[in-house]
């Protein structure tokens, strides 16, 4: 059952056995699991419910309905990046590009060394991942969904003689409506929404929707559930209280929320680690102009990714996306604009992702999160590299010419343009980059100087406090991180089970 | 409980509206408070910032981005709201403290103050830019989501998702013969 503002004025308070804050790729795996197990699941979810057969392609639509904050959120540092979030049932995985990669081999054995367990190691998170990927299809492409900007990045790899991988997505008969960041339409893509929180609601779990989560119950030195508020639709003001009583909490608000509400109870002392160890994969994007019509919003959002440069922690990959949010990302303005605009059915978008070198923090400031994140010159670097290989791509493929994200070098109508660019020329701050993969603010870990959360997931310096989100991951995984915060995400809830269970007995 | 909760059913397939503002019981926010004095410079804004023709000139173009905006603001933190608002004055005053004009962006023509809108994009500093990006980031967003935009763009998502969904429809029709075959 899913509950909306008007309905906090009958009811206020709640009882369950776990309370879920969140349901993206970690609250919603997390509560689905718990339910189907046999618990009393509550979930509580600051953005509304928005059903499939609800979404536009419209960005004006969209944004207050599916964002946080309207998108206007940003991570402070050098260079400003501004990053994406979702703010509805089913998260930020109603909006991703649906890829479902696992952690890499390498990653899961540094996260083993790192939190001095094996169950994290490739070997203990191979069932969990077979589990998550079963319940989300995972699967290639329909050939009928792929797109020319699909083909050209694929036939532009193998020209150029690059490593690429056709992507493995959620989503069961995909045909490419591409209309993956304003949710999907056709109900193919197996966001949260469509797959973990159906299964949820059937298994008898409750959904609080439109209430925002301001602390946590603790009695007793127990966390014993949540306070919150509605927040009025028309308003957008906090407005009734609401409770909800439980014998634990999961929090999974994502790596910017989640250490904003811990923060506000000062936990996470042993290690002094919450909030900090922020990653986000920053991404360069660079846009090509072609001289013949692609029309890159019809077929699949990521058909492939170019995996050439990986060794260097460098992904490369095609991501096209409406006029209305592309528009947002431009640097121009007026007649400018227009030109540029005008030619949006010869255009394909493509991004550089690169895998952090380094961390940042988020801190809570009067109630507020405040993400601060530095690149460093190795990703410096990296981005420069990423982008001139995007550039060089389109340009075998024929470009007429490229939209660079360097403010003061923007446009390239040939590799001649870049040659000769350097860290010198590109200036750290003039990189404009932006972020939709949230990392690492509260790091599990088998010891308490080290880590934030235990193996269960648990908070060491708060029982009964869980969190199972992205927060989790000791360290940046490189690829695209759902289907690995749905495999710690399960890890948690099985492990949670045992704790409630007893509690139960006891 | 109230009678609106609702209760998802698992995969549901209803075809959707794809119109804007899809009638789910969902209610969007009232437009932000602005006082006159920054609606005039916000609107001068979108004046420099919106394409002049060719691209398409809408009658109701400032109405239109300006509603939209004001009600976003609502959906973003209150400083945040209030630092948008801030940030439209300082950028109608920028050919003032730029040393550029004597006039603010509202009363300079709209190429004038387009071009001084683009010096202030590809500034040295991150903070001018930073400050403008949202503004015109908010304002061009809105622009191009415009049917109107959209036809001149030669940009159709409503008729081709609807024709995706039918697509769609035919292959699960497909896949589900073929699995009975299969089973038989």
């Amino acid at each position: 059952m899913i509950f909306r503002h008007a309905d906090y004025r009958s009811e206020r308070v709640f009882d369950a056995d776990v309370v879920v804050v969140g349901t993206g790729a970690g609250g919603a795996v997390a509560g689905a699991e718990l339910a189907e197990a046999g618990l009393d699941v509550i979930f509580v979810e600051e953005g509304s419910y928005h059903s499939t057969s609800s979404f536009s392609p419209f960005a004006t639509d969209s944004i207050p309905r599916l964002y946080r904050d309207g998108s206007s959120t940003m991570i402070f540092g050098k260079p400003n990046i501004p990053y994406l979030e979702g703010r509805c049932v089913g998260g930020s995985t109603v909006l991703n590009g649906g890829m479902t990669y696992r952690a890499p081999e390498q990653v899961l054995e540094r996260w083993a060394q790192t939190a001095g367990s094996s169950d994290l190691g490739p070997k203990a998170m191979e069932p969990l991942f077979e589990r998550v990927e079963s319940r989300i299809h995972a699967s290639q492409q329909l050939p009928v969904s792929v797109g020319e900007d699909n083909r050209l990045m694929v036939e532009g790899a193998k020209k150029l003689g690059w490593r690429f991988e056709i992507n493995r997505r959620n989503q069961k008969s995909c045909v490419g409506s591409n209309n993956c960041i304003f949710g999907c339409p056709t109900g193919a893509k197996q966001s949260t929404l469509v797959s973990y929180m159906p299964r949820a609601l059937s298994a008898g779990a409750r959904c609080l929707t439109e209430v925002r989560v301001d602390s946590l119950r603790i009695q007793g030195g127990r966390c014993a559930g949540i306070v919150g508020r509605a927040v009025d639709p028309e308003t957008r003001k906090s407005d009734i209280d609401v409770v909800v009583r439980a014998r634990a909490t999961v929090v999974a608000a994502g790596a910017v929320q989640t250490p904003l509400l811990l923060l506000r109870h000062r936990v996470g002392r042993p290690s002094r680690r919450l909030g900090a160890n922020f990653l986000c994969h920053p991404n360069a994007k660079v846009l090509a102009i072609y001289p013949f019509d692609v029309k890159s919003w019809q077929g699949v959002n990521q058909w492939s990714q170019i995996r050439e440069f990986q060794d260097d922690g460098i992904v490369l990959a095609e991501n096209m996306i409406a006029p209305g949010a592309l528009a947002a990302h431009i640097s121009n303005v007026g007649k400018e604009a227009w030109d540029l605009m005008r030619r949006y059915n010869q255009m394909v978008l493509t991004g550089a992702l690169v895998e952090d070198s380094s961390s940042g923090t988020v801190s809570r400031s009067f109630g507020v999160p405040v993400p601060r994140y530095s690149i460093t010159a190795l990703d410096h670097r990296r981005f420069i590299k990423g982008a001139l290989a995007l550039a060089e791509l389109h340009f075998a493929m024929g470009a007429e010419y490229c939209v660079m994200p360097f403010v003061h070098r923007p446009l390239a109508r040939s590799m001649d343009d870049l040659r000769g660019l350097d860290l010198r020329s590109v200036p750290i701050d003039t990189l404009e980059l932006f972020s939709v993969h949230l990392m690492g603010t509260a790091a599990m870990g088998s010891q308490p100087d080290g880590s934030v959360v235990d193996l269960t997931g648990q908070l060491w310096d708060l029982p009964g406090c869980y969190v199972a989100d992205a927060s989790l991951f000791p360290s940046a995984i490189g690829v695209n991180p759902q289907v690995s915060v749905m495999a710690l995400a399960t890890l948690v809830a099985s492990r949670m089970q045992d704790h409630i269970r007893r509690q139960r007995v006891a | 409980m109230d009678a609106r909760a609702v209760q998802p059913s698992r995969d549901k397939l209803a075809p959707p509206s794809m119109g804007r503002h899809p009638s789910e019981g969902w209610v969007l926010a009232a437009p932000y408070p602005m006082r006159p004095f920054t609606r005039r410079a916000f609107r001068g804004l979108i004046r420099a910032i919106c394409p002049p023709d060719p691209a398409p000139q809408l009658v109701d173009l400032e109405d239109r981005i300006e509603d939209h905006l004001r009600r976003l603001l609502r959906y973003m933190l209150p400083h945040v709201a209030f630092g948008f608002c801030l940030a439209v004055i300082v950028l109608d005053w920028a050919p003032i403290w730029r040393f550029k004009s004597l006039r603010r962006i509202q009363h300079m023509r709209r190429e004038e103050a387009a071009d001084l809108l683009s010096a202030l994009g590809a500034s040295r500093s991150m903070f001018l830019r930073t400050l403008l990006l949202g503004v015109r980031g908010s304002i061009l967003s809105t622009y191009y989501d415009q049917d109107e935009v959209h036809a001149a763009l030669a940009y159709a998502p409503v008729a081709f998702i609807a024709d995706r969904i039918d697509l769609r429809r035919r292959v699960l029709r497909e896949e589900a013969t073929a699995q009975d075959r299969s089973s038989s």
